[in-house]
């Protein structure tokens, strides 16, 4: 293989090889290249070489971009507060404890068996009247804490009174053949 | 001629995304990461440093755009990758020639060659086999001026701004080493 003698076109090759030459130049090597047999071996050389040292191991671009610095603009944006681990569990047990304490409050209340009595629960004793010792009903518009020691006594008096008297209404309640209560309190 | 030619949209992009990164867009940065990952790694490959590509690719790339305020877009951001990858694999081969643990600058080109060799064995065909041997008979900036010349595709200019020599020496390496070459395919 020879070298051709026009330097100015071998001095373009390896642009053309890339692609890199305006439409002009270009148009003036393919016009070389398609009479010059020098020139074409010479750019298969040139391409063989390009092709020879093209594959290269590849490069983890992810990786590299993760190792730069940051760029100096960069806005910094105000990192949001997250909450600790300790304020999340308090936030759940408080949670679950609100919720048991509504769901027991909330039984008491329909289903009328003794509600839970706190300090600051406000009392109200009603006395069914049975007709016989009726006992006025004992209502504190405060709490335990607000009873004054005599209407404490007088409310541990009635609690007494409550204990003695016999339930208003009989645990069993036998029928008759018609259906119809029979009432063995009534006095009849 | 080949200094002409027009780099100009690669170059204005690169611009436009040194710009963008220097705004704060880290999006910019990947996109020029892998604009020019690959040719880096084709050079410092090139080099000889098969064994730290990644490496010297990615610290070519963090010394970069850690003194990306230096660039003043005189150049190709390309040539001054490469620039600043032949300094850190020269740099590389000093500290390696203080532990004498590796050999000199020349035999490291000696040992790429051995290198090369092993890869050849995974390249198929025998001409490719071929084409690299005849390249690493070069001299060390035989090839070097070379394959930037042949692989990269840069100019006269470029190479001697990369390698530190004159446009008229780099031109003088190209045409002695492509006849080295054609001699060692064809003879």
């Amino acid at each position: 293989m020879s070298d051709c003698a026009n330097v100015e076109i071998r001095e373009l090759l390896p642009e053309y090889l890339h692609d890199r030459l305006g439409a002009p130049q270009r148009a003036l090597v393919e016009a070389h290249l398609s009479d010059c047999e020098d020139c074409s071996a010479e750019l298969a050389t040139l391409r063989a070489v390009r092709e020879a040292y093209a594959n290269v191991r590849s490069v983890d671009t992810a990786g590299i971009v993760r190792a730069l610095p940051k760029p100096p603009g960069r806005v910094q944006r105000p990192v949001k507060k997250r909450f600790a681990t300790w304020q999340r569990i308090a936030a759940a047990i408080s949670f679950i404890s609100l919720g048991g304490i509504s769901l027991a409050v909330s039984r008491s209340f329909f289903s009328g068996e003794g509600a839970v009595a706190s300090p600051d629960t406000p009392v109200v004793i009603a006395v069914s009247p049975t007709g016989r010792d009726a006992t006025p009903a004992i209502s504190f518009g405060g709490g335990v804490s607000d009873i004054a020691t005599e209407d404490l006594e007088k409310l541990l008096g009635a609690l007494e009174t409550l204990e003695a008297a016999p339930p208003a209404e009989p645990d069993g309640v036998p029928q008759t053949d018609k259906g119809r209560v029979k009432s063995d309190t009534s006095g009849e | 001629m080949p200094e002409d030619r027009e780099h100009s949209d690669g170059d204005a992009l690169d611009h436009t995304l040194i710009a963008q990164w220097r705004g704060g867009d880290e999006r910019a940065a990947t996109v020029l990461v892998e604009r020019h990952a690959t040719a880096l790694a084709r050079y410092v490959s090139s080099l000889g440093e098969q064994d730290a590509v990644e490496e010297v690719v990615q610290d070519t790339f963090v010394r970069a755009f850690s003194s990306l305020d230096s660039f003043r877009g005189e150049s190709a951001l390309r040539t001054w990758l490469f620039t600043i990858a032949r300094r850190l694999v020269l740099d590389r081969r000093r500290a390696a020639r203080r532990r004498r643990d590796v050999a000199t600058l020349d035999d490291v080109s000696g040992g790429a060659a051995s290198e090369y060799t092993a890869l050849d064995s995974i390249i198929a065909e025998e001409a490719e086999q071929r084409v690299r041997e005849a390249v690493e008979r070069l001299s060390p900036t035989q090839k070097e001026v070379f394959t930037l010349r042949v692989s990269e595709g840069l100019s006269y200019k470029e190479i001697a701004e990369i390698v530190g020599t004159t446009e008229g020496a780099a031109r003088v390496h190209y045409h002695n080493a492509l006849r080295t070459v054609k001699e060692s395919l064809y003879v």
